[in-house]
C-alpha cells in the first residue's frame, strides 16, 4: 500500500470517528458544545502531539526504541503538574500551561543531566524509565488523598483547548524553522558536525517542543507509557520510508487511536468514564505484539 | 598542519607514544600498520575527536570519514549527498567524483537498501566532495570491487593535487604505488618518509612479524608479496 492511499484510508477512518463520537445518542446542543466538542477536538490535538513528540525524541536522539514517557518526562512533568496543583488548586483551569511549562524545565534538566552523561540507547532508556518509576510512584503519593483526577478527557474544558492549541502553534513554529535540518539526523554526529551542523542547539529546541507538547498532553490524560514509541515503530519497520515520510502516517495513527480511545472510554461503559490513558494504552498494546510478530517474521 | 609528541593512552595502556611529524598542504599519505595498532586512533586525535596529549600547530580543515559508517533513518541518496556544501573551489570536481564512483545510478535510491560497496561509494563521495585542507580515509577501499577501487584511487591523485588525503590501507602494493607518504606505525614509533624508504624489507619484516618478499617489475618498480 503506498504512502498516501495509507494517509487516505486512516483520515477518513478519523473522519468516521469523529463523527460517531459527536453524534452518537443525539446530544443536545448544550453537550455537543461544551462537553463533545472539546472533547474530540482534544483528542486530535493529544494524538498528533503524542506521536510527533515521539518521533522527535527518536530522531534527536538516534535511538529509535524511546519516547518521552520512557525518558521518565511524561511523569516527570506530570508529578510536576501534580504537585502544584495540590498546593494551588485554583491553578487548574491552567494546568496544560502548567505542564508545558514543566515539560521545558523536565528537559532542560536532563538534557544537562542523563542526556549528556547517557549516550547508549540502552542505557538511556534503563535510565529514563527509573526515572518515570520514580515520579509516577510520587504521584501517586502526592495525589493519594487529594481525589486528584486527571487522566481522562471527560474533564476537557474549552480552556483545555485554546491552551493546547497555543502550546501546538509554539511548537508548530519551532517545528518550521528548524524541519529542514532533520536530514542531518539521518548521519551520524561526527559527520554533521563536520559540515558545520550545530546539533546541540537544533536538538535542544526539537526536543523543547517536544517535551513542551508532552508535557501540556499529560496535564490533561496523565502518561501514556510506550504509545509514541509503538506509533512510531508500526511504520519504522518496513525501514524505507524515512522521518518525513512517516511523519504524517505516525501522526494520522496517533489521532485516530487518540479519538477511538476517547469514544470507548465514554461509552464501554457508560455512563462511567473510563480513564482515557488506560483505553489508550489497551488498544496500543496489541499494535505492539503485531510489530513483534512482524520483527520475527523479519528475523 | 604539525604535531608534537602526541601521546594517546586507552585506560592504562599507552596506544601511542609520543608521535611528532608533520603534514604537507597537498599529496597522499598512506598510513600502514599491523591491526590494533593505533592507526585508527592517531587519525581520530589529530581531527580532535579523542583526547590527546601534546601539541597540534596550524590545525587545518578537515574532515574524518571513520571505518565502518552507518545510518540512522531511511534518506535518499541525493538527500544525503545534498548535505554537502555545492562550493568547492575546484569547478568540477563535485561532477568528477560522482561520475567516477557512479553516483548517477544511484540517485533517488533509499540509503539502506544499498549494498556494502554501494554504500561505501556513497560515503567516499560524501567526504572527497567536502572542501576541507585534509581527507581522512580510514580503510576507504574495503568493500570496493577492482573497478572502483582503481578509481578511487585516481580521484585521490586528482585531489590530492588541492588537498592532502590520509588513508589507512593495508594493501602494500597501494601504499606503494599511490602515496607522496608512507607512515609506517610500529609498536614504539612513527616511521614518515617516501615509499622506497619506508616500506622496506627489514621493516615490513619487523613490523608485521612476516616475511614480505619485496620484487620488482621488469619496468623497475617494486612490489610486495607475501
Ligand atoms: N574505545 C576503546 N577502548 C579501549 N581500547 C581501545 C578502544 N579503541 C581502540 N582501542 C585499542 O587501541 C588499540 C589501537 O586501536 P586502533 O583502532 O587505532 O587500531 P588500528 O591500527 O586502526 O587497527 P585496524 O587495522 O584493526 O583497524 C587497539 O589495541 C585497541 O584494542
Ligand atoms: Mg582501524
Amino acid at each position: 500500500m503506498s504512502k498516501k492511499k495509507g494517509q487516505y484510508i486512516l483520515s477518513a477512518i478519523i473522519i468516521l470517528v469523529v463523527i460517531v463520537s459527536l453524534g452518537i445518542g443525539r446530544p443536545t446542543s448544550t453537550i455537543l458544545w461544551q462537553l463533545r466538542m472539546p472533547r474530540v477536538i482534544a483528542a486530535i490535538l493529544i494524538g498528533a502531539m503524542l506521536a510527533w513528540s515521539a518521533l522527535i525524541f527518536q530522531t534527536t536522539l538516534r535511538a529509535n526504541y524511546l519516547d518521552g514517557s520512557m525518558l521518565g518526562l511524561a511523569n516527570g512533568s506530570e508529578f510536576a503538574v501534580a504537585t502544584s496543583l495540590v498546593l494551588l488548586p485554583n491553578l487548574a483551569p491552567y494546568r496544560v500551561l502548567l505542564g508545558a511549562f514543566f515539560g521545558i524545565l523536565v528537559v532542560s534538566i536532563l538534557r544537562y543531566s542523563v542526556l549528556s552523561i547517557f549516550k547508549q540507547p540502552l542505557l538511556l532508556i534503563l535510565v529514563g524509565l527509573s526515572l518515570a518509576m520514580f515520579f509516577n510512584a510520587a504521584t501517586t503519593i502526592i495525589t493519594a488523598n487529594n481525589g486528584f483526577i486527571g487522566k481522562s478527557l471527560s474533564t476537557i474544558t474549552w480552556i483545555d483547548v485554546v491552551s493546547l492549541f497555543i502550546i501546538m502553534l509554539i511548537g508548530w513554529l519551532i517545528w518550521c524553522w528548524y524541519s529542514d535540518k532533520l536530514t542531518y539526523y539521518a548521519i551520524p554526529s561526527l559527520q554533521g558536525k563536520q559540515l558545520g551542523f550545530n546539533e546541540s542547539k537544533v536538538s535542544f529546541w526539537l526536543q523543547i517542543m517536544a517535551a513542551m507538547w508532552l508535557g501540556a498532553v499529560t496535564a490533561i490524560i496523565g502518561t501514556v507509557f510506550f504509545v509514541g514509541l509503538v506509533w512510531v515503530q508500526i511504520f519504522t519497520l518496513t525501514k524505507a520510508l524515512s522521518l518525513k515520510e512517516r511523519l504524517g502516517l505516525t501522526t494520522l495513527t496517533g489521532i485516530l487511536l487518540t479519538v477511538l480511545a476517547d469514544l470507548l472510554a465514554h461509552w464501554v461503559m457508560a455512563p462511567d468514564e473510563l480513564p482515557t490513558n488506560a483505553v489508550l494504552l489497551i488498544i496500543s498494546a496489541p499494535l505492539l505484539i503485531w510489530i513483534m510478530v512482524r520483527w520475527r517474521n523479519e528475523i | 598542519m604539525k604535531f608534537k609528541n602526541i601521546k594517546i593512552k586507552q585506560g592504562q595502556k599507552v596506544i601511542i607514544n609520543e608521535y611528532s611529524g608533520t603534514i604537507p598542504t597537498t599529496g597522499i599519505i598512506s598510513v600502514v600498520g599491523p591491526n590494533g595498532i593505533g592507526k585508527t586512533t592517531l587519525l581520530k586525535a589529530l581531527a580532535g575527536l579523542i583526547p590527546y596529549e601534546g601539541v597540534i600547530l596550524d590545525q587545518a580543515t578537515l574532515t574524518y570519514l571513520p571505518q565502518k559508517n552507518r545510518f540512522y533513518d531511511a534518506i535518499k541518496v541525493d538527500e544525503f549527498l545534498g548535505l554537502v556544501p555545492t562550493n568547492h573551489p575546484q569547478a568540477g570536481w563535485r561532477k568528477q567524483v560522482f561520475k567516477q564512483l557512479d553516483i548517477a545510478d544511484l540517485q533517488g535510491k533509499n540509503v539502506n537498501t544499498l549494498s556494502g560497496g554501494q554504500q561505501q561509494r556513497v560515503w567516499l563521495a560524501f567526504s572527497l566532495i567536502q572542501s576541507k585542507s585534509i581527507l581522512m580515509l580510514d580503510e576507504p577501499l574495503t568493500y570496493l570491487d577492482l573497478k572502483y577501487q582503481q578509481r578511487f584511487l585516481s580521484l585521490i591523485s586528482t585531489a590530492s593535487q588541492f588537498c592532502t588525503i590520509i588513508q589507512i590501507v593495508h594493501d602494500l602494493n597501494i601504499a606503494n604505488q599511490y602515496s607522496d607518504i608512507v607512515w609506517l606505525l610500529t609498536v614504539k614509533t612513527l616511521l614518515a618518509g617516501t615509499p622506497t624508504q619506508v616500506l622496506t624489507a627489514t621493516n615490513l619484516n619487523i613490523v608485521f612479524a612476516t616475511t614480505v618478499k619485496i620484487h620488482r617489475t621488469s619496468a623497475g618498480q617494486r612490489w610486495f608479496s607475501v
